[in-house]
């Protein structure tokens, strides 16, 4: 044997005084043509016998093993006391083994070990791990995957390290004294550029007890997960995990029926793996043979290439995606049908059960592992149902809306179903079925990689992640609740096409709604579009906290988070536009490494004129923010004056809606100068609502009958306000939507009107002073930081808005109006989109360069999904209100009885015996509407319900049950909820749980998700309760409204 | 180049001309610094530290406050001889007390080889020790072998047979196995002029609890010879030929334990081993009639035995030539050949009226008892 040792193994010995030996001599009985040295440290052990046993072996083989002693310091410490031994005197040692001296090894395992390392670039080689005591053997083979590795620790310590590992300063960190320090080693080392190779049955034999310094860091293991995630935060950070996830375990497997090859993919636009079906059979099968060593993408996905191209032309590819995911985690098979919408319309909602066929989607999604087992099975049935009339897998379909200008020619094609089944049958039949039932005989430790996209998922609240890999460049998120025509939205335009111009890549997500007017100018801007297409999502309402009076929706306190986060994570900067509930996802976005902005407009007003809205909500969630880029400075000293700090603010002005070429402005305003005078041209262009001051409006109108005014009035009605006044209505012009026809319109116009009760910084105003037409507007929100008085236009004031405004129209004479006119196009020369954003770009640069994610721990689940389809709208739905409820006008109290129904819908409940009556009174509310005031009397009970009953409802029909109640409550009272099903002498008690004290006097809505009862047994039942029980309490209760809807 | 590392005995600088030391030596100098030859020593190379004065002590007593724990348990004071031979002593003491642990752990696992053979003994009693087939890989298609490694399925824990499938040549086939972890070549067989069938190789005793992953190596030399092929393996591992696993059948058996082979079954040392033969399948039934069982008698067997009882006036023989008739009753007598020859065993039985016999399997033996 050559004397320079090539190879070192160093035993750390603390309290294994005995077993020790065995190591040693397993150590010394390496069968190698190089020369090992043993290196055993004493890391302070108390028993002396240790000492000695390692003197002896020193002296007795003083050429192979050298003797150290040190303090006790921990594992870690010990380990890097031999291997610092080995670095400073063994110079020819190009690797160091670890063996904990209770392990062993096969005398063969080092010559193996260093072999592979020798014809590898590998940074270290781990084995396989067979335990003694208690006997089990374990499989590490397969392709070493850093993914995985974050996920579980899937190197032993017992592995060769080359020796560069340790020159690069990697080293076992003492600080880890539970347990798990060589996970922690081998991250350090994957961070330092180093990567794993296992060999199978390398001859590594480990000491398992039932108590050992692993079961140790088992229970301590979130804890020290936490350590790690700390200190390796670039690895754990979700965006690199997609990267990871790409190259070592993509998350699809694309079966392309039109190409016949399955792609391998997690972003399908980035380079895959082809392979023909036959190819992918064979893998699919060794996977199945042994999961563990085997990769295999996770989800399956039966398309055509083409179905792919149309949902990546229109930009929703990834999210399609990323939805059929969300849908595949509550049904069976997941898939997507395309048709075609109207114009600028894009959508995507979820079908009712059963109303499309498995057969009709053009792509479907299932987990691999139904297809692999539904191949394994000889008959298939299960899964061959999906051409029947009642598929038994549970398929739950998605629909897809494209503009005209968007194709759905493959996205409207279905046979994906028959695709599907083709595609088993060959996986079936495909030679290799049969034997990859035979497994080998070490346990799969690794058969996480079957299940591989669920390391992502657990770092974001076990929801699924967008496909997308971001490549380079910087990737800005614009989240809005809804995107129709209003002033948020050509904002949100005029901010993403500036992004777009500075080379940032914008991706719209929709948070509020399914369906959006995503115009050819946002399409030609966006790179991609994504609707969160959450039932839960409301961006107001539900909430039972306020800040500073401005209400907490519901959604940010108890939505589903995650799910957002999970589709944001990856972006570099996220602009919130008045997504209202959405703020509640800014600060861990934030700590994800995202750079968050807060893009405000205007406060609302609420019915008594209170200001209310989103810049409170931003208020409220401060922290959450890195900028607030208000719409003006008004707002931005407003914010400021509220306690944003100034390096927080970046305004970013409004400037005009739409581009105007400057050599046709100036030819518009010659066009105009050159205008005979004549009767004014005045204009209202806008949304028509309560805001805007219609009554003020038709007030002027019909008061300036007798002035030389023309009137125009283009709008529509967003939000429904009742009648439009007579005045408006019969000079009413629908709205405008294109540039072309805006230009034109303020062409034809002298003066726009604008009379709001409240407002930001109005784009019209903007685009009608470019125009050269003149403005005359309340003095409301930042208008007069555009509207100079006298100078660019006319600032009325709001408590005499019309008067004012009929004097201002009275007094523009032509030479007036001209020279406001030209003031005011010139007020609006160079203020443009893309100068405004420059400070906000400059902001975004300065944080962008330092930002790093700073969260150590896996987002928790969320406590509640909704499940598929619980409030979508275009379910049919049908009124089971009790008509007696309805109906109910008499003023006559009544007293109640224990279970004695009163008008068939409404009883209370209390023990047997108790002597409990109730007293009822209808009574009047003050508004509209009636209220019956529940009076229990009698001594408090062990329980006491009140019950609502719904008789007859046609179950069977029904997917779903919606209760919607207000009640009042004399004290902050929860209340229990349960819903009681009952009839044929069956019964069924589904708990919805409890009702918390403070959403009393809201509306709510419970809903009885009829899933949840199997089918034949809904047939049976044909009473309805829902129970509102309180802890005995005698516990008077108004009711206000009640109404049930059923869904089918 | 590697630095030399040997344990090192430290000695206070003004204590080291005070004594012949026996052993490579560390100077502590009154810096606190530890050196040999003038380079510096590391601590933990330190095996011993003995001093002489109490001016050597106390220098000890500073490093000691300068490093805590730094001479704990090997620091010594007086006659470095003295010391030593005590240091020796106790390192005496302790190889004694292992020779004693040894002794006793000797005892232990002479306790339980006894028991172990009981136990075997109980097992063949009981069970018959019959190997149990775990495996079957059914013979689906062939190829011609001059080598093929097989990767077998399952761990090497209790395995006692393998049977590969094969067309029958002459020539000599030889088939080892190996297990992939230690290396260690657990079964080795060499078949001359093999028929067309299932080959059955056998270990005499099941290989032990040690699981490792068992790997079969064949060789022929002779005539084309056909191996049978089974299903194909989606796995590279278990890939043997064209993506096929080798048609096998494998047995197993209690691990550790010697099992009788199966008659068919070609042992590993030729000459050697034990046997068990069923010669009928549940009680037969004679009436005034002599019957006679054959089977034909593996290579090597030298003695035959088999229990059996019989309701009925019934004689019986266990024989290679002329009967030696035996009365049987109901309670089970066993019946032995000595000194068997290859050729046919005989069991033959007569019966007066009607007679049920009740047969055990026949056990063979290399050697006679």
């Amino acid at each position: 044997m050559p004397a320079e040792p090539l190879l070192a193994i160093v035993i750390p010995v603390f309290r294994h005084s005995v077993l020790m030996a065995g190591a040693v001599e397993s150590a010394l009985a390496q069968e190698a043509d190089f020369a090992i040295r043993i290196v055993i440290v004493n890391d302070g052990c108390p028993h002396p016998e240790t000492h000695e046993t390692g003197l002896a072996y020193a002296r007795a083989y003083p050429e192979r093993v050298t003797y150290l002693r040190k303090a006790n310091g921990g594992l870690s410490s010990a380990r890097n006391h031999g291997i610092a031994h080995v670095l400073a005197h063994l110079p020819t040692v190009r690797a160091i083994y670890m063996l904990d001296a209770d392990n062993a090894l096969r005398p063969l395992a080092m010559a193996r070990a260093m072999a592979a390392l020798q014809a590898s670039d590998a940074g270290w080689i781990y084995p396989d791990i067979d335990m003694r005591g208690l006997t089990s053997g374990h499989d590490y083979s397969g392709p070493y995957s850093v993914l995985l590795h974050l996920a579980m620790n899937t190197c032993e310590a017992g592995s060769l390290v080359r020796r560069e590992v340790f020159e690069a300063g990697v080293m076992f960190d003492t600080s880890f004294k539970a347990g798990f320090e060589d996970w922690d080693f081998f991250l350090s080392a994957v961070q330092a550029g180093f990567r794993g190779q296992n060999i199978e049955g390398m001859g590594f034999l480990y000491r398992k007890r039932p108590e050992s310094m692993l079961a140790d860091s088992e229970r301590e293991r979130e804890p020290i997960l936490a350590k790690l995630r700390a200190k390796h935060r670039a690895l754990f950070s979700p965006r690199a995990m997609l990267e990871m996830e790409a190259v070592e375990a993509p998350r699809y497997a694309f079966i392309l029926a039109d190409l016949n090859e399955v792609w391998l993919a997690t972003d399908p636009l980035s380079p895959a793996e082809v392979l023909s079906p036959e190819d992918f059979a064979l893998r699919l099968w060794r996977a199945r043979a042994a999961p563990g060593r085997h990769p295999l993408p996770p989800l399956t996905v039966v398309t055509r290439s083409d179905a792919l191209a149309e949902a990546a032309a229109a930009g929703m590819l990834h999210g399609l995606l990323w939805q059929l995911e969300v849908i595949a985690d509550q049904a069976h098979v997941a898939g997507l049908v395309g048709v075609q919408g109207g114009a600028d319309r894009l959508g995507l909602r979820l079908l009712p059960e059963g109303q499309r066929s498995a057969d009709e989607a053009a792509v479907l999604m299932l987990a691999t592992e139904l297809v692999t087992s539904s191949a394994a099975d000889a008959k298939g049935a299960w899964m061959g149902s999906l051409l029947g009339a009642t598929p038994q897998p549970r398929v739950v379909l998605a629909q897809v809306t494209l503009p005209p200008a968007l194709p759905v020619a493959a996205l409207g094609q279905g046979g994906m179903a028959a695709a599907l089944l083709a595609a088993i049958a060959g996986l079936r039949a495909s030679p290799w079925a049969r034997g990859a039932q035979i497994a080998d005989w070490r346990a799969p430790d690794l058969k996480r990689r079957a299940a591989s996209h669920m390391i992502l998922r657990n770092r974001l609240g076990q929801q699924p992640t967008l496909p997308l890999l971001r490549g380079t460049g910087r990737h800005v998120g614009l989240v809005l609740s809804i995107l129709e025509f209003g002033g948020v939205e050509k904002v949100a335009l005029n901010l993403a096409r500036a992004f777009a111009a500075r080379g940032w890549a914008v991706h719209l997500v929709l948070v509020g709604v399914r369906d959006a007017a995503v115009s050819a100018e946002w399409r030609a801007t966006l790179a991609s579009v994504t609707f969160l297409g959450d039932p839960d999502y409301a961006p107001w309402g539900g909430g039972d906290r306020d800040y500073f009076g401005t209400e907490i929706p519901r959604w940010a306190t108890s939505g589903n988070h995650a799910r957002l986060i999970a589709l944001l994570h990856w972006l570099d900067v996220v602009v919130d536009l008045h997504s209202g509930a959405g703020v509640a996802v800014m600060g861990q976005l934030k700590r994800q490494g995202v750079v968050t902005v807060t893009s405000l407009h205007l406060a609302d007003l609420s019915a008594a004129g209170r200001p209310t809205g989103n810049p409170f909500l931003a208020l409220a969630y401060e922290h959450a923010f890195d900028l607030f880029a208000p719409c003006s400075h008004a707002l931005g000293d407003w914010l400021h004056a509220l306690g944003i700090p100034e390096d927080k603010i970046v305004p970013v002005p409004n400037a005009p809606g739409f581009p105007l070429d400057p050599a046709q402005a100036e030819s518009l305003q010659q066009a105009r100068r050159d205008r005979p005078p004549g009767r004014l041209r005045a204009l209202f262009l806008g949304r028509l609502d309560a805001q805007k001051g219609l009554q003020r409006l038709a007030e002027v109108i019909a008061q300036s009958r007798d002035l030389p005014v023309d009137w125009r009035v283009i709008g529509k009605a967003v939000l429904a306000d009742g009648p439009l006044p007579e005045a408006i209505s019969a000079v009413l012009e629908p709205a405008l939507t294109t540039p072309e026809a805006l230009t034109e319109a303020l062409a034809a116009a002298d003066v726009l009107v604008l009379l709001s009760e409240y407002e930001g910084l109005p784009l019209t105003v903007l685009e009608a002073m470019r125009q050269g037409v003149v403005p005359v507007a309340t003095d409301v929100g930042a208008v007069a930081e555009v509207v100079q008085d006298g100078v660019t236009g006319v600032l009325l004031p709001f408590d005499q808005a019309v008067p004012a405004c009929l004097a201002a129209l009275r007094a523009l004479t032509p030479d007036h109006l001209a020279r406001l006119s030209a003031n005011a196009a010139a007020a609006m020369q160079g203020r443009d989109w893309l100068a405004a954003t420059a400070p906000l770009a400059l902001a975004l640069d300065r944080i962008a360069a330092t930002r790093q994610p700073s969260a150590d721990t896996d987002l928790p689940p969320p406590a509640h999904v909704a499940p598929l389809g619980a409030h979508d709208t275009e379910m049919e739905r049908i009124d089971l209100t009790p008509p007696l409820w309805a109906a109910l006008q008499s003023d006559e109290p009544a007293r109640l009885h224990r279970y004695e129904p009163f008008a068939g819908f409404l009883q209370f409940g209390a023990p047997e015996g108790a002597d409990v009556v109730l007293d009822l009174q209808p009574r009047r509310l003050r508004g509209q509407g009636r209220a019956l005031s529940l009076t229990p009397e009698g001594r408090p009970q062990p329980w006491f319900t009140y019950e609502l009953i719904l008789d007859g409802a046609p179950l069977q029909d029904l997917i779903a049950l919606d209760f919607r109640l207000r009640y009042a409550l004399p004290r902050p009272r929860n209340l229990y909820a349960q819903f009681m099903l009952s009839g044929a002498g069956e019964q069924v008690t589904i708990d919805f749980g409890t009702l918390r004290g403070t959403d009393a006097g809201s509306p709510m809505t419970l809903t009885l998700a009829l899933r949840q009862v199997a089918p034949e047994m809904r047939r049976s039942l044909a009473r309805v309760r829902l129970v509102l029980s309180t802890d005995g309490e005698m516990l008077p209760l108004d009711l206000m409204e009640f109404s049930v809807e059923g869904r089918r | 180049m590697t630095e030399t590392w040997s344990p090192l005995c430290l000695v206070p600088a003004c204590d080291v001309g005070r004594a012949a030391w026996p052993m490579p030596v560390a100077v502590l100098g009154d810096d606190l610094a530890v050196s040999q030859d003038g380079r510096a020593v590391a601590l933990s190379q330190i095996a011993v530290a003995v001093s002489l004065t109490a001016e050597g002590a106390a220098l000890f007593d500073r490093l000691e406050a300068a490093q805590p724990g730094a001479l704990q348990g090997i620091r010594h004071a007086g006659d470095p001889v003295a010391a030593l031979v005590a240091a020796l002593a106790h390192s005496q003491a302790r190889v004694a007390r292992q020779l004693r642990e040894l002794a006793q752990l000797r005892e232990m696992a002479e306790r339980s080889l006894q028991s172990f053979q009981r136990l075997e003994a109980f097992v063949w009693q009981t069970s018959k020790g019959e190997r149990t087939l775990v495996q079957h890989l059914a013979q689906e298609g062939s190829f011609a072998l001059t080598r093929a490694v097989q990767r077998l399925p399952g761990d090497s824990a209790g395995l006692t047979d393998v049977a590969v499938w094969i067309g029958g040549a002459r020539g000599v086939l030889t088939a080892r196995l190996v297990l992939a972890e230690s290396a260690e070549v657990v079964g080795l067989w060499q078949v001359t002029d093999p028929g067309e069938g299932w080959l059955r190789l056998a270990l005499p005793r099941a290989l032990s609890v040690d699981a490792q992953t068992p790997m079969l190596h064949l060789d022929w030399t002779g005539e084309p010879l056909t191996l049978g092929l089974s299903l194909p393996h989606p796995d590279p591992r278990f890939q043997c030929e064209g993506g096929a696993m080798l048609a096998l059948k494998l047995w197993k058996f209690v691990p550790g334990v010697a099992a009788p082979m199966a008659p068919e079954a070609h042992g590993t040392e030729p000459g050697t081993g034990r046997w068990l033969m069923p010669l009928a399948a549940g009680p037969l039934t004679l009436t005034d009639e002599t019957l006679t069982l054959r089977h034909p008698i593996p290579a090597g067997l030298r003695l035959a035995q088999v229990m059996v009882s019989a309701e009925g006036a019934v004689e019986m023989a266990l024989t290679q030539g002329a009967p030696r008739w035996q009365p049987i009753g109901a309670e089970p007598v066993t019946l032995v050949l000595h000194d068997a020859a290859p050729g046919e065993l005989l069991l033959m039985a007569r019966a007066k009226g009607a007679a049920t016999l009740y047969l055990d399997p026949v056990e063979g033996f290399a050697h006679a008892r």
